[in-house]
């Protein structure tokens, strides 16, 4: 399967926060979700992609070209989605479309008016009078109405109310129909990837926890609940994350089989969500 | 971060597609800060007029420098909007952002002298004659006033953004005083003006003996080269300082 896009071994150092070897990759007309708490990453690695921060070390290859040396190109056929978009607030919808637009060789205004009535989005009113979840819908707008094959959208649905949420994954559902435009969906919200998303990237502390597709992980990791006595039974480092109670524990594993092995029925064993995964992974899980 | 090469088969005046769209943008975004500014420049015009000041070079300078101090208008949106950030999300390479905003600044400034110059013709009771005021001679200490401006502010305005122009000018307005204490406490105040003085005497025996051993049209190109070269340099380092800048 090609990649859309490619990172490999980016690091980025600033003081006090450092991105070490990130590497993962977007196969084309999927959406890969990049999830972790905040702080973890996920915008200084969007960030470089766009080529706003320039990597210590690492390579990023969108569309088979050097993401850094060839950041023109590169950026013609990508769309960004920012959390707090900005745009001319003094200018009224249309008005900014038409002095963006003219960037990209492939903007198609008519598209612009179709995905702007489609999204409910008032073109005549100024950018500054919108809500948080209409500008993020203009600026969705915008990144495919220069058909863009590449949307990278950083916590587009932060802030956002759950009707909005609902509304723009919708949107996305129904445009990633046509199978050619892949997303790069970067949040913290993991109810939204379990949503769409295809393929997931944990990012913690700057590291990649792991990039697998979303059916791998969902079925790879797993929540073990059971008696504490049954904790000293373990060696220590068995689980990636471990809760204790009163009555009893709660951990993560992504070995099931072998807990399965050792401890047979004494354990109950759920299925992990994506919550429970970076919830554990990144010692968020305090002790009851 | 390197440079990445900006060719484009559609340049007008070396600028490709992109730079106007560029400089189209902020035009269009500044135009009421710019109608503004253009408006205060003119009413200054007006009144310098009404005072009847028979001091031709005094006008060329004021009318330069503000002229010069216009083209910053577009900068302060960049900056109050982070619209560098915005900016460098567009399929547009640094350097045609760092050129767009020398080729604008360039054109805001011609566009603010014509402004000033047709104020000042059409004002009654005007002391400006439109002979002097398009002479090459006045046009070319135009130019100079405007280069220096720009040349000096420009780098640090798009590293630094607006905080530019006090990154430069702060400073310079700290060290030259405490060179003069320096001096003075030290004993060497004398020869320090004194070297002063022989700088700017050196600077203008050269350009008189550029003058004076060239021909006209020959001093005039000097002049040119001269001032092209050194919004070259500034342009130059404000490129290498714009690819270091992170968003």
């Amino acid at each position: 399967m090609e990649d859309v896009l490619e990172v490999q071994g980016l690091c980025k150092r600033y003081p006090g926060f450092a991105l070490e070897n990130v590497s993962f990759s977007v196969p084309y007309g999927y959406v890969m979700g990049l999830i972790g708490p905040n702080g973890a990453g996920k915008t200084t690695t969007l960030k470089t992609i766009l080529g706003l921060l320039l990597p210590d070390r690492g390579e990023i290859r969108a569309f088979g070209l050097d993401a850094i040396a060839q950041g023109k190109k590169v950026r013609s056929r990508i769309g960004f989605v920012h959390d707090d978009p900005r745009f001319y607030d003094h200018l009224t919808l249309e008005q900014n479309a038409g002095l963006v637009g003219r960037f990209y060789r492939t903007w198609d205004f008519r598209r612009f008016q179709g995905l702007s009535a489609s999204f409910g989005l008032p073109v005549g009113k100024r950018f500054g009078v919108l809500s948080r979840g209409n500008k993020t819908k203009f600026a969705l707008a915008l990144a495919l109405a220069h058909q863009a094959e590449l949307v990278i959208m950083d916590e587009p649905t932060s802030g956002l109310d759950p009707v909005f949420r609902r509304e723009l994954l919708d949107n996305l559902t129904d445009l990633l129909q046509d199978e050619r435009t892949s997303i790069l969906f970067s949040t913290h919200i993991t109810s939204d990837l379990e949503r769409i998303a295809d393929y997931i990237t944990l990012i913690q502390g700057g590291r990649v926890v792991f990039s697998a597709s979303k059916d791998e992980i969902l079925e790879s990791w797993a929540l073990v609940k059971g008696g504490l006595d049954l904790l000293d039974r373990l060696p220590s480092g068995t689980f990636r994350g471990v809760r204790r109670g009163e009555l009893g524990f709660e951990a993560l594993t992504d070995d099931v089989e072998s807990i399965r092995g050792r401890l047979g029925d004494a354990v109950i064993i759920d299925r992990a969500s994506l919550d429970d995964v970076v919830l554990y992974t990144s010692g968020g899980a305090a002790d009851a | 971060m390197t440079p990445e090469p900006s060719h484009s088969a559609e340049r007008v005046w070396g600028l490709n597609r992109n730079d106007w769209l560029l400089i189209r943008r902020d035009w269009i975004l500044n135009r009421v800060s710019i109608s503004m500014a253009l408006f205060v420049f003119a009413t200054f015009q007006v009144l310098f007029v009404q005072a009847q000041l028979d001091l031709p070079y005094v006008w060329v300078f004021l009318t330069c420098m503000w002229a010069a101090l216009i083209t910053l208008s577009p900068l302060a949106r960049e900056m109050a909007d982070q619209g560098a950030a915005w900016s460098c999300t567009l399929p547009a390479s640094r350097i045609d952002l760092v050129r767009a905003r020398y080729f604008g600044a360039w054109l805001l400034a011609a566009v603010g002298y014509l402004v000033a110059l047709s104020v000042a013709l059409l004002a009654p009771g005007s002391t400006v004659v439109p002979s002097f005021a398009i002479d090459l001679d006045t046009l070319l200490v135009g130019a100079t006033i405007v280069s220096v401006i720009l040349v000096f502010l420009m780098p640090s305005v798009i590293r630094f953004g607006v905080k530019g122009v006090f990154v430069l000018l702060v400073p310079l307005n700290l060290l030259l005083p405490v060179v003069f204490v320096v001096s003075k406490a030290t004993g060497t105040q004398d020869s320090l003006e004194n070297s002063l003085l022989a700088g700017l005497q050196s600077l203008a025996t050269v350009i008189a003996g550029l003058r004076d051993g060239l021909s006209r049209p020959l001093f005039y190109i000097a002049i040119v080269l001269l001032l092209f070269a050194l919004n070259w340099a500034s342009y130059r380092v404000a490129v290498a300082l714009f690819m270091r800048r992170e968003l």
